[in-house]
Protein backbone atom coordinates (compact mmCIF):
# COMPACT_ATOMS: atom_id res chain seq x y z
CA UNK A 1 0.00 0.00 0.00
CA UNK A 2 2.33 2.44 1.17
CA UNK A 3 4.72 1.98 -2.26
CA UNK A 4 1.79 1.93 -4.22
CA UNK A 5 0.88 5.10 -2.49
CA UNK A 6 4.27 6.43 -3.36
CA UNK A 7 4.26 5.48 -6.35
CA UNK A 8 1.15 7.66 -6.79
CA UNK A 9 2.70 10.60 -5.57
CA UNK A 10 5.49 10.14 -7.63
CA UNK A 11 3.25 9.96 -10.43
CA UNK A 12 1.71 13.45 -9.33
CA UNK A 13 4.47 15.18 -8.31
CA UNK A 14 7.40 13.88 -10.87
CA UNK A 15 5.23 13.43 -14.20
CA UNK A 16 5.01 17.16 -14.61
CA UNK A 17 8.54 17.88 -13.54
CA UNK A 18 9.86 15.76 -16.23
CA UNK A 19 7.63 16.19 -19.00
CA UNK A 20 7.68 20.03 -18.47
CA UNK A 21 11.26 20.19 -17.38
CA UNK A 22 10.95 22.54 -14.61
CA UNK A 23 13.28 23.14 -12.63
CA UNK A 24 12.54 22.61 -9.45
CA UNK A 25 14.76 19.91 -7.45
CA UNK A 26 12.78 17.74 -4.94
CA UNK A 27 13.98 16.78 -1.68
CA UNK A 28 12.92 13.29 -2.13
CA UNK A 29 14.27 12.34 2.09
CA UNK A 30 11.57 15.32 3.03
CA UNK A 31 9.02 13.95 1.00
CA UNK A 32 9.56 10.40 2.21
CA UNK A 33 9.31 12.39 6.30
CA UNK A 34 6.83 14.35 4.94
CA UNK A 35 4.70 10.90 3.21
CA UNK A 36 5.34 9.07 6.95
CA UNK A 37 3.85 12.20 8.69
CA UNK A 38 0.96 12.98 6.64
CA UNK A 39 0.15 9.70 4.55
CA UNK A 40 -1.48 8.17 8.25
CA UNK A 41 -3.53 11.37 8.05
CA UNK A 42 -5.58 10.62 4.92
CA UNK A 43 -4.52 7.75 3.04
CA UNK A 44 -4.80 4.71 5.02
CA UNK A 45 -8.38 3.07 6.25
CA UNK A 46 -8.39 4.24 9.74
CA UNK A 47 -11.80 4.64 11.43
CA UNK A 48 -10.79 6.90 14.04
CA UNK A 49 -9.47 9.31 11.21
CA UNK A 50 -12.81 8.98 9.52
CA UNK A 51 -14.90 9.84 12.71
CA UNK A 52 -12.82 12.83 13.21
CA UNK A 53 -12.86 13.95 9.77
CA UNK A 54 -16.59 13.39 9.78
CA UNK A 55 -16.78 15.46 13.05
CA UNK A 56 -14.89 18.31 12.07
CA UNK A 57 -17.24 18.73 9.00
CA UNK A 58 -20.30 18.18 10.92
CA UNK A 59 -19.24 20.76 13.26
CA UNK A 60 -18.81 23.07 10.57
CA UNK A 61 -22.42 22.50 9.45
CA UNK A 62 -23.92 23.08 12.79
CA UNK A 63 -21.51 26.07 13.16
CA UNK A 64 -23.91 27.69 10.19
CA UNK A 65 -27.10 26.17 11.16
CA UNK A 66 -27.67 25.10 14.43
CA UNK A 67 -30.00 21.84 15.62
CA UNK A 68 -33.54 21.98 16.50
CA UNK A 69 -33.93 22.85 19.98
CA UNK A 70 -36.67 19.76 20.73
CA UNK A 71 -35.35 17.27 22.24
CA UNK A 72 -37.71 14.78 21.85
CA UNK A 73 -37.65 15.17 18.52
CA UNK A 74 -33.96 15.02 17.88
CA UNK A 75 -34.14 11.76 20.44
CA UNK A 76 -36.79 10.50 17.81
CA UNK A 77 -34.64 10.92 14.89
CA UNK A 78 -32.04 9.17 16.64
CA UNK A 79 -33.70 6.03 17.84
CA UNK A 80 -34.94 5.60 13.93
CA UNK A 81 -31.96 6.30 12.44
CA UNK A 82 -30.15 4.12 14.79
CA UNK A 83 -32.19 1.05 14.61
CA UNK A 84 -31.98 1.79 10.24
CA UNK A 85 -28.05 1.95 10.85
CA UNK A 86 -28.18 -0.95 12.40
CA UNK A 87 -29.40 -2.79 9.49
CA UNK A 88 -25.96 -1.66 7.79
CA UNK A 89 -22.52 -3.76 7.39
CA UNK A 90 -21.42 -0.70 9.61
CA UNK A 91 -23.86 -0.93 12.70
CA UNK A 92 -21.48 -0.76 15.09
CA UNK A 93 -20.19 2.75 14.44
CA UNK A 94 -21.53 5.64 16.83
CA UNK A 95 -24.05 6.98 14.63
CA UNK A 96 -25.16 10.27 15.57
CA UNK A 97 -28.50 11.84 13.90
CA UNK A 98 -29.69 15.59 14.11
CA UNK A 99 -32.45 17.70 13.20
CA UNK A 100 -31.23 21.52 11.77
CA UNK A 101 -32.83 24.73 12.11
CA UNK A 102 -33.51 25.27 7.93
CA UNK A 103 -35.92 25.88 5.90
CA UNK A 104 -34.35 24.21 3.30
CA UNK A 105 -35.31 21.08 1.96
CA UNK A 106 -31.68 18.57 2.21
CA UNK A 107 -30.38 15.50 4.08
CA UNK A 108 -26.60 15.68 4.40
CA UNK A 109 -23.89 12.90 5.94
CA UNK A 110 -20.50 13.33 7.23
CA UNK A 111 -17.61 10.25 7.36
CA UNK A 112 -17.98 8.13 10.89
CA UNK A 113 -21.43 8.16 11.00
CA UNK A 114 -22.68 11.68 11.52
CA UNK A 115 -26.16 12.62 9.58
CA UNK A 116 -28.47 15.33 9.71
CA UNK A 117 -31.86 16.60 7.59
CA UNK A 118 -33.37 20.05 7.96
CA UNK A 119 -36.65 20.72 9.39
CA UNK A 120 -38.06 21.57 5.90
CA UNK A 121 -37.27 18.31 4.83
CA UNK A 122 -38.58 16.57 7.85
CA UNK A 123 -42.16 18.43 7.60
CA UNK A 124 -42.45 16.83 4.42
CA UNK A 125 -42.48 13.76 5.65
CA UNK A 126 -45.85 11.78 6.56
CA UNK A 127 -44.61 8.68 8.11
CA UNK A 128 -41.78 7.08 10.22
CA UNK A 129 -41.08 4.73 6.95
CA UNK A 130 -40.27 7.80 4.92
CA UNK A 131 -38.18 9.15 8.11
CA UNK A 132 -36.54 5.55 8.13
CA UNK A 133 -35.95 6.09 4.20
CA UNK A 134 -34.19 9.23 4.11
CA UNK A 135 -31.78 8.40 6.83
CA UNK A 136 -31.46 5.11 5.13
CA UNK A 137 -30.17 6.81 1.76
CA UNK A 138 -27.85 9.05 4.11
CA UNK A 139 -26.62 6.04 6.24
CA UNK A 140 -25.83 4.38 2.43
CA UNK A 141 -23.36 7.06 1.80
CA UNK A 142 -21.44 6.45 5.44
CA UNK A 143 -21.64 2.76 4.25
CA UNK A 144 -19.68 3.50 1.20
CA UNK A 145 -17.58 5.97 2.27
CA UNK A 146 -18.83 8.12 -0.43
CA UNK A 147 -17.62 11.40 0.91
CA UNK A 148 -14.11 9.99 2.19
CA UNK A 149 -13.19 8.19 -0.87
CA UNK A 150 -13.47 11.77 -2.93
CA UNK A 151 -11.58 13.59 0.56
CA UNK A 152 -8.95 10.93 -0.45
CA UNK A 153 -8.59 11.68 -3.90
CA UNK A 154 -8.39 15.38 -3.24
CA UNK A 155 -5.94 14.77 -0.37
CA UNK A 156 -3.69 13.33 -3.01
CA UNK A 157 -4.08 15.53 -5.81
CA UNK A 158 -3.26 18.75 -2.63
CA UNK A 159 -0.36 16.91 -1.17
CA UNK A 160 0.91 16.17 -4.55
CA UNK A 161 0.88 19.92 -5.44
CA UNK A 162 2.49 20.76 -2.27
CA UNK A 163 5.08 18.59 -2.41
CA UNK A 164 5.94 19.68 -6.52
CA UNK A 165 6.66 22.61 -4.53
CA UNK A 166 9.21 20.94 -1.85
CA UNK A 167 7.40 23.06 1.11
CA UNK A 168 5.53 21.02 2.69
CA UNK A 169 6.60 21.31 6.40
CA UNK A 170 4.21 20.59 9.29
CA UNK A 171 2.62 24.14 9.43
CA UNK A 172 1.91 23.51 5.90
CA UNK A 173 0.66 20.23 6.14
CA UNK A 174 -1.80 21.34 8.88
CA UNK A 175 -3.22 23.69 6.28
CA UNK A 176 -3.55 21.16 3.70
CA UNK A 177 -5.69 19.37 6.40
CA UNK A 178 -7.86 22.20 7.30
CA UNK A 179 -8.19 22.96 3.47
CA UNK A 180 -9.44 19.15 2.95
CA UNK A 181 -11.82 19.42 6.19
CA UNK A 182 -13.40 22.86 4.04
CA UNK A 183 -13.49 21.27 0.92
CA UNK A 184 -15.85 18.16 3.10
CA UNK A 185 -17.47 20.85 4.25
CA UNK A 186 -18.33 22.32 0.46
CA UNK A 187 -19.15 18.98 -0.23
CA UNK A 188 -22.17 19.53 1.69
CA UNK A 189 -23.58 22.23 -0.75
CA UNK A 190 -22.04 20.66 -3.62
CA UNK A 191 -23.35 17.30 -3.47
CA UNK A 192 -21.57 13.50 -4.45
CA UNK A 193 -21.47 12.55 -7.98
CA UNK A 194 -25.03 10.74 -9.42
CA UNK A 195 -23.81 7.57 -9.50
CA UNK A 196 -22.84 7.77 -5.39
CA UNK A 197 -26.38 9.34 -5.03
CA UNK A 198 -28.57 6.57 -7.23
CA UNK A 199 -26.06 3.66 -4.91
CA UNK A 200 -27.15 5.37 -1.91
CA UNK A 201 -30.89 4.97 -2.78
CA UNK A 202 -30.35 1.42 -4.11
CA UNK A 203 -28.76 1.45 -0.57
CA UNK A 204 -31.63 3.18 1.23
CA UNK A 205 -33.97 1.52 0.13
CA UNK A 206 -32.68 -2.29 1.45
CA UNK A 207 -31.65 -0.89 4.61
CA UNK A 208 -35.49 0.67 4.82
CA UNK A 209 -37.06 -3.06 4.46
CA UNK A 210 -34.31 -4.65 6.46
CA UNK A 211 -35.38 -2.63 8.98
CA UNK A 212 -39.04 -3.61 8.52
CA UNK A 213 -40.46 -0.74 6.72
CA UNK A 214 -42.20 -0.31 3.50
CA UNK A 215 -39.57 0.07 0.92
CA UNK A 216 -41.83 2.23 -0.76
CA UNK A 217 -40.85 4.74 1.40
CA UNK A 218 -37.93 6.47 -0.91
CA UNK A 219 -39.67 6.26 -3.72
CA UNK A 220 -43.33 8.09 -1.98
CA UNK A 221 -40.76 10.74 -0.28
CA UNK A 222 -38.74 11.29 -3.75
CA UNK A 223 -42.34 11.97 -5.11
CA UNK A 224 -43.52 14.47 -2.31
CA UNK A 225 -39.56 16.26 -3.44
CA UNK A 226 -40.34 15.76 -6.66
CA UNK A 227 -43.62 17.80 -6.42
CA UNK A 228 -42.23 20.23 -4.27
CA UNK A 229 -39.66 21.03 -6.60
CA UNK A 230 -41.96 21.74 -9.30
CA UNK A 231 -43.29 24.79 -7.61
CA UNK A 232 -39.94 26.13 -7.92
CA UNK A 233 -39.55 26.78 -4.04
CA UNK A 234 -36.29 28.05 -3.24
CA UNK A 235 -36.31 25.77 0.06
CA UNK A 236 -35.74 22.66 -2.64
CA UNK A 237 -32.70 24.45 -4.71
CA UNK A 238 -30.28 22.64 -2.87
CA UNK A 239 -31.61 19.63 -2.76
CA UNK A 240 -31.63 19.87 -6.29
CA UNK A 241 -28.17 21.09 -6.18
CA UNK A 242 -27.04 18.11 -4.23
CA UNK A 243 -28.82 14.96 -5.52
CA UNK A 244 -30.28 14.27 -9.07
CA UNK A 245 -33.41 15.40 -10.13
CA UNK A 246 -36.01 12.81 -8.00
CA UNK A 247 -37.93 11.60 -11.34
CA UNK A 248 -34.39 10.43 -12.55
CA UNK A 249 -33.93 8.69 -9.00
CA UNK A 250 -37.15 6.87 -9.39
CA UNK A 251 -36.62 6.00 -12.72
CA UNK A 252 -32.93 4.73 -11.60
CA UNK A 253 -35.07 2.28 -8.65
CA UNK A 254 -37.89 1.35 -10.33
CA UNK A 255 -36.61 -1.93 -12.42
CA UNK A 256 -35.22 -2.83 -9.07
CA UNK A 257 -37.76 -2.45 -7.00
CA UNK A 258 -39.93 -4.97 -8.88
CA UNK A 259 -38.69 -7.14 -6.00
CA UNK A 260 -40.14 -5.44 -3.34
CA UNK A 261 -43.40 -6.62 -2.03
CA UNK A 262 -44.26 -3.33 -0.12
CA UNK A 263 -45.57 -5.55 2.77
CA UNK A 264 -43.41 -3.82 4.99
CA UNK A 265 -44.90 -0.82 7.96
CA UNK A 266 -45.32 2.51 7.11
CA UNK A 267 -45.72 3.66 11.26
CA UNK A 268 -47.26 6.56 10.80
CA UNK A 269 -49.16 6.68 14.27
CA UNK A 270 -46.69 7.42 16.49
CA UNK A 271 -44.59 9.53 13.67
CA UNK A 272 -43.22 12.56 15.47
CA UNK A 273 -44.35 15.53 13.57
CA UNK A 274 -43.36 19.27 14.23
CA UNK B 1 -48.89 36.32 -8.76
CA UNK B 2 -46.34 33.47 -8.87
CA UNK B 3 -44.14 35.02 -6.13
CA UNK B 4 -47.32 35.55 -3.95
CA UNK B 5 -48.32 31.87 -4.36
CA UNK B 6 -45.19 30.39 -3.25
CA UNK B 7 -44.75 32.60 -0.39
CA UNK B 8 -48.33 31.45 0.56
CA UNK B 9 -47.49 27.82 0.16
CA UNK B 10 -44.40 28.00 1.98
CA UNK B 11 -46.31 29.69 4.51
CA UNK B 12 -48.50 26.83 4.68
CA UNK B 13 -47.09 23.73 6.89
CA UNK B 14 -47.16 20.38 6.02
CA UNK B 15 -49.31 19.24 8.59
CA UNK B 16 -51.96 17.00 8.95
CA UNK B 17 -54.32 20.06 9.09
CA UNK B 18 -53.18 20.55 5.51
CA UNK B 19 -54.46 18.35 2.50
CA UNK B 20 -52.72 17.57 -0.57
CA UNK B 21 -54.72 16.62 -3.44
CA UNK B 22 -52.30 15.58 -6.35
CA UNK B 23 -52.56 15.13 -9.86
CA UNK B 24 -50.63 13.34 -12.29
CA UNK B 25 -49.71 10.77 -15.21
CA UNK B 26 -49.10 7.18 -15.11
CA UNK B 27 -45.75 7.05 -17.29
CA UNK B 28 -45.97 3.48 -18.67
CA UNK B 29 -49.11 1.66 -20.20
CA UNK B 30 -50.45 0.31 -17.13
CA UNK B 31 -53.38 -1.82 -15.94
CA UNK B 32 -55.92 -0.26 -13.42
CA UNK B 33 -56.48 -3.13 -11.03
CA UNK B 34 -59.59 -3.34 -8.74
CA UNK B 35 -57.13 -4.01 -5.67
CA UNK B 36 -53.67 -2.99 -4.50
CA UNK B 37 -51.95 -6.26 -5.68
CA UNK B 38 -51.22 -8.18 -8.68
CA UNK B 39 -54.21 -10.70 -8.60
CA UNK B 40 -56.23 -7.86 -8.98
CA UNK B 41 -59.11 -7.34 -11.76
CA UNK B 42 -58.33 -5.26 -14.52
CA UNK B 43 -61.26 -2.16 -15.07
CA UNK B 44 -59.45 -0.27 -17.15
CA UNK B 45 -55.70 -0.40 -19.77
CA UNK B 46 -54.33 3.01 -19.00
CA UNK B 47 -51.61 4.28 -21.66
CA UNK B 48 -48.62 6.69 -21.30
CA UNK B 49 -49.68 10.03 -20.17
CA UNK B 50 -53.06 9.20 -18.70
CA UNK B 51 -54.14 11.62 -15.70
CA UNK B 52 -54.72 10.60 -12.83
CA UNK B 53 -55.24 12.07 -9.41
CA UNK B 54 -53.87 10.25 -6.52
CA UNK B 55 -56.81 9.39 -3.58
CA UNK B 56 -54.60 7.09 -1.31
CA UNK B 57 -51.70 5.04 -1.01
CA UNK B 58 -51.26 1.82 0.50
CA UNK B 59 -48.05 -0.07 0.70
CA UNK B 60 -46.46 0.63 -2.55
CA UNK B 61 -50.21 0.87 -4.23
CA UNK B 62 -51.88 4.22 -5.07
CA UNK B 63 -55.51 4.48 -5.61
CA UNK B 64 -55.86 6.58 -8.45
CA UNK B 65 -58.96 8.29 -10.08
CA UNK B 66 -58.67 8.61 -14.18
CA UNK B 67 -61.57 10.25 -15.85
CA UNK B 68 -63.69 7.10 -15.69
CA UNK B 69 -62.60 5.09 -13.13
CA UNK B 70 -60.99 4.58 -9.54
CA UNK B 71 -58.42 1.66 -9.25
CA UNK B 72 -55.43 0.99 -7.57
CA UNK B 73 -51.81 1.18 -10.02
CA UNK B 74 -48.24 0.79 -8.19
CA UNK B 75 -47.03 4.07 -6.62
CA UNK B 76 -43.60 4.07 -9.35
CA UNK B 77 -46.02 3.89 -12.36
CA UNK B 78 -46.99 7.61 -11.39
CA UNK B 79 -45.26 10.91 -11.66
CA UNK B 80 -46.86 14.16 -10.05
CA UNK B 81 -47.94 16.71 -11.84
CA UNK B 82 -49.19 19.16 -9.87
CA UNK B 83 -50.42 19.69 -6.23
CA UNK B 84 -53.21 21.76 -5.04
CA UNK B 85 -52.98 22.19 -1.28
CA UNK B 86 -56.27 22.84 1.11
CA UNK B 87 -55.72 25.05 4.43
CA UNK B 88 -58.75 25.42 6.48
CA UNK B 89 -58.53 28.83 7.70
CA UNK B 90 -61.30 30.16 10.40
CA UNK B 91 -63.69 27.26 8.92
CA UNK B 92 -62.94 28.96 5.17
CA UNK B 93 -61.32 26.43 2.81
CA UNK B 94 -58.45 28.63 0.34
CA UNK B 95 -57.74 26.34 -2.67
CA UNK B 96 -54.55 27.06 -4.21
CA UNK B 97 -53.56 24.85 -7.71
CA UNK B 98 -50.36 25.51 -9.22
CA UNK B 99 -50.80 23.30 -12.97
CA UNK B 100 -46.95 22.49 -14.43
CA UNK B 101 -46.37 20.95 -16.86
CA UNK B 102 -42.90 19.37 -18.13
CA UNK B 103 -43.38 16.44 -15.57
CA UNK B 104 -41.17 13.07 -16.52
CA UNK B 105 -38.80 15.40 -18.60
CA UNK B 106 -34.95 15.56 -17.42
CA UNK B 107 -35.06 18.42 -16.02
CA UNK B 108 -31.87 20.19 -14.79
CA UNK B 109 -31.28 22.22 -11.37
CA UNK B 110 -32.81 25.22 -10.72
CA UNK B 111 -30.78 28.50 -10.00
CA UNK B 112 -28.55 28.42 -7.25
CA UNK B 113 -29.27 32.29 -5.71
CA UNK B 114 -31.54 32.60 -3.35
CA UNK B 115 -31.50 29.64 -1.18
CA UNK B 116 -32.66 29.55 2.26
CA UNK B 117 -30.90 28.03 4.44
CA UNK B 118 -27.80 25.97 4.36
CA UNK B 119 -25.83 27.93 1.30
CA UNK B 120 -22.41 27.60 0.22
CA UNK B 121 -21.26 30.90 1.58
CA UNK B 122 -22.89 29.57 5.32
CA UNK B 123 -20.74 26.45 5.28
CA UNK B 124 -17.49 27.78 4.07
CA UNK B 125 -17.54 30.32 6.21
CA UNK B 126 -18.71 28.38 9.66
CA UNK B 127 -16.83 27.90 12.21
CA UNK B 128 -16.76 24.53 14.42
CA UNK B 129 -19.45 24.58 17.37
CA UNK B 130 -17.90 22.48 19.80
CA UNK B 131 -21.47 22.91 21.81
CA UNK B 132 -23.59 21.78 19.03
CA UNK B 133 -21.35 19.20 18.72
CA UNK B 134 -21.79 17.87 22.25
CA UNK B 135 -25.43 18.35 21.95
CA UNK B 136 -25.43 16.13 18.58
CA UNK B 137 -23.71 13.82 20.99
CA UNK B 138 -25.98 13.83 23.83
CA UNK B 139 -28.95 12.87 21.75
CA UNK B 140 -27.22 9.81 20.82
CA UNK B 141 -28.70 6.35 21.31
CA UNK B 142 -27.42 2.74 21.96
CA UNK B 143 -28.00 -0.04 19.24
CA UNK B 144 -30.19 -1.62 21.98
CA UNK B 145 -32.36 1.18 23.39
CA UNK B 146 -33.38 1.48 19.25
CA UNK B 147 -33.77 -2.08 18.61
CA UNK B 148 -36.60 -1.92 21.99
CA UNK B 149 -38.02 1.10 20.20
CA UNK B 150 -38.52 -1.08 17.01
CA UNK B 151 -40.01 -3.55 18.75
CA UNK B 152 -42.83 -1.05 20.48
CA UNK B 153 -44.32 -0.45 16.54
CA UNK B 154 -43.82 -3.90 15.67
CA UNK B 155 -41.01 -3.95 13.32
CA UNK B 156 -39.14 -6.76 12.88
CA UNK B 157 -35.44 -6.70 10.67
CA UNK B 158 -35.57 -9.20 8.15
CA UNK B 159 -33.04 -10.61 5.90
CA UNK B 160 -33.32 -8.47 2.38
CA UNK B 161 -30.51 -8.38 -0.43
CA UNK B 162 -28.82 -5.66 -2.10
CA UNK B 163 -29.63 -5.09 -5.90
CA UNK B 164 -27.36 -3.42 -8.51
CA UNK B 165 -24.73 -2.62 -5.56
CA UNK B 166 -21.73 -4.19 -3.95
CA UNK B 167 -21.12 -3.52 -0.46
CA UNK B 168 -17.76 -4.15 1.45
CA UNK B 169 -18.67 -6.12 4.50
CA UNK B 170 -16.76 -4.18 7.02
CA UNK B 171 -17.43 -2.03 10.34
Amino acid sequence: MKKLLFSTLFLLVAAPVLVFGYGISLDFNKIKDTLSATQNLMIEDNLEQEIEIGRVISGRLLGAHNLMTDKQLQQYVNKVGRWVASQSERSELQWQFGVIDADSINAFSAPGGYIFLTKGLYQLLNSEAELAAVLAHEIGHVVQKHQLKILKKSALIHFGRLLVESTLDQKQSGMAMNNLVGYGAEMLSRGLDKDSEFEADKIGVVLTARAGYNAYALPIVLQEIGHAGMNNQSDVRLMFKTHPHPNDRLDELAPGMEGFSGDGQMVDDRFYRI
Amino acid sequence: MRKLLYIFLFLIPFTADTAALMTGKVFIDINLLDEPNNSGNVIESLNANTPITIQQRQSSWSQVETAANIGWVPTLTIRIVSVTQQSNVDGATDVVTERLGGVGTKKTVVATFGIRGIDEESLKGAELSEEQLALLESYQVSKSVAAQFSRTAGLKSKRVDYFDVTVEVEQ
